[in-house]
C-alpha cells in the first residue's frame, strides 16, 4: 500500500511540475474542468501574493494562515465564473482583501486588540529578514519603531489600510486597487492620501531621525 | 513672502501625486521648481517617501517551503470535502504546448497503470459485494461525504503521520469513487439477473 501511495505522489508531483510552466489562462481553462494538477499550480503561483496581503493585513502568520486556506477555497469554488484570464490577479487579491476585512471585523466584534505579546507579530525572525534591517543591533533598536508602525497601521480603517498596503508594500497600481476594491480610482486615491497623512503624522517623530 | 505661503499651500494638494509621478507634465513641473526653492516642502515630500519606507519595514517573513506543500494539501482536502470533487488525475485534452515536445511519459504510463489498478480494484470490489449492498452504496459519490480527517482552519500540528493518513484516505478514495460506471453497468446486469 505504502509504496502505491509513493508512487501516486511522484505522479502528482511530475504532473504538477509539468503545469507549472503553463500560462494562466490554460491552467483557468484546465481548473475549471477539474483538473486538480492545475488548481494546485493557480495555487503555487498565487500562494504567496495571497498571504504576504493576509500577513500584511493581519499583522500574523496564524491569521495568515486561516485567511490563505479559506481564501484558496474560494478561489477554486468560484474559478467558473471568472470569465476572463486577465482578471485573475486582481480577482485574487480581492477575495484575499475582503477575506481578511471580514477576520479583522469579526475580531473586533470580540473586542480583539493588537496583542501586546504577539510573539509572531515582532518576531527576531521577522525582524531579521526585514529588507532594512541588517544586523541583530537594529533588530532591538528597530523593535520599538516597528510597533509603532504596527500600531500606526492597525488604527487606520480598513479600507485606507488595504489601499496603503496594496500601494505602497505590495506595488499594486492604483487603477487595480480599484479594481480590487470595487470602487473608483478617486477613492482609491483619496483612501491613499488619507492614509498616507495619518501615518505620516503618528510616525513623524521617527522620519526625522 | 505672502506670495510665498500661498503657494506652499497650493502646492501641499500636488505633493502626494508628484510623489507618486502622477501630476500633468506642466504640473509636474511647476511642484519640481517650487520644491527646488522651497525647503519645507521638500522635507514634506521627503516625509511621504520616508512613511512609505517605513511601511517596508513589516516585511513578511518567507514560510519555510514545506509550509506551501502543507497548505496545499490543507486547501485541496478542505476544497474536496466543502465544495467539489476534483478529478483525480489531469482530465482531458493537455494544453497545446503539452502535447508535442514537453512530454515527459513517465507520469501518463503512472497515470494509466493507476487507472488500470483503479478499474481492477472497482471490478474485484463489486463482484464480492452483494448486489443489494452495491445498490445502496454505489450510485453515491463517496467524496461529496464530509472528510473527517479534514479540519479548514488552525491546524498547527500538521503532522507527517495525518499526512500519511491523507494520502491513504484519498488512494482509498480513488479507488472508491471512480467505481461509479463500471460498477454500475455490473450492479444493473446483477439486478436484471436477481429479478429472473
Ligand atoms: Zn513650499
Amino acid at each position: 500500500m505504502s509504496t502505491q501511495v509513493a508512487f501516486k505522489m511522484q505522479v502528482a508531483k511530475d504532473s504538477a511540475g509539468q503545469y507549472a510552466g503553463l500560462p494562466e489562462s490554460d491552467l483557468i481553462t484546465l481548473a475549471q474542468q477539474g483538473d486538480e494538477f492545475a488548481f494546485e499550480a493557480l495555487y503555487r503561483r498565487f500562494a504567496r501574493t495571497v498571504y504576504t496581503v493576509a500577513h500584511h493585513m493581519l499583522g500574523n502568520h496564524h491569521d495568515a494562515d486561516e485567511v490563505m486556506q479559506e481564501a484558496f477555497i474560494r478561489i477554486f469554488k468560484n474559478l467558473s465564473r471568472l470569465r476572463s484570464p486577465q482578471a485573475i490577479t486582481a480577482w485574487v487579491y480581492q477575495i484575499t482583501v475582503n477575506l481578511c476585512m471580514d477576520f479583522r471585523k469579526a475580531r473586533t466584534r470580540s473586542r480583539w486588540e493588537p496583542l501586546e505579546g504577539d510573539e509572531d507579530r515582532h518576531s527576531h525572525f521577522e525582524l531579521a529578514t526585514a529588507r532594512w534591517v541588517r544586523n541583530p543591533e537594529q533588530v532591538l533598536e528597530n523593535k520599538e519603531l516597528l510597533t509603532h508602525i504596527t500600531a500606526a497601521i492597525d488604527s487606520l480603517p480598513e479600507q485606507q489600510k488595504a489601499v496603503i498596503l496594496l500601494h505602497e508594500v505590495e506595488g499594486v497600481s492604483k487603477k487595480m486597487i480599484a479594481e480590487i476594491l470595487d470602487c473608483s480610482l478617486v477613492t482609491v486615491r483619496t483612501n491613499l492620501h488619507h492614509a498616507r497623512k495619518k501615518l505620516r503624522r503618528k510616525l513623524l517623530r521617527y522620519l526625522n531621525a | 513672502m505672502n506670495e510665498k505661503i500661498m503657494n506652499c499651500f497650493e502646492i501641499e494638494e500636488h505633493l502626494l501625486d508628484y510623489v507618486d509621478n502622477e501630476l500633468a507634465g506642466s504640473m509636474q513641473q511647476v511642484v519640481a521648481e517650487h520644491l527646488q526653492a522651497c525647503l519645507s516642502c521638500r522635507k514634506e515630500v521627503e516625509s511621504y517617501r520616508k512613511t512609505a519606507m517605513l511601511l517596508q519595514l513589516r516585511a513578511v517573513p518567507e514560510p519555510p517551503e514545506r509550509y506551501w506543500d502543507e497548505s496545499w494539501e490543507k486547501i485541496r482536502a478542505g476544497f474536496k470535502a466543502r465544495v467539489l470533487p476534483l478529478a483525480e488525475k489531469p482530465l482531458g485534452v493537455p494544453p497545446r504546448s503539452l502535447r508535442l515536445q514537453h512530454v515527459n511519459w513517465r507520469p501518463l504510463v503512472g497515470v494509466a497503470a493507476m487507472f488500470c489498478i483503479i478499474v481492477a480494484s472497482a471490478l474485484l470490489w463489486s463482484w464480492q459485494s452483494r448486489s443489494r449492498e452495491i445498490a445502496a452504496v454505489a450510485p453515491q459519490r463517496i467524496y461529496m461525504n464530509p472528510t473527517p480527517v479534514v479540519t479548514v482552519g488552525r491546524d498547527d500540528n500538521f503532522s507527517d503521520d495525518m499526512y500519511r493518513q491523507m494520502e491513504l484516505v484519498d488512494a482509498g478514495r480513488a479507488a472508491f469513487g471512480s467505481i461509479d460506471p463500471i460498477s454500475k453497468s455490473v450492479m444493473l446486469v446483477r439486478l436484471e439477473a436477481d429479478r429472473k
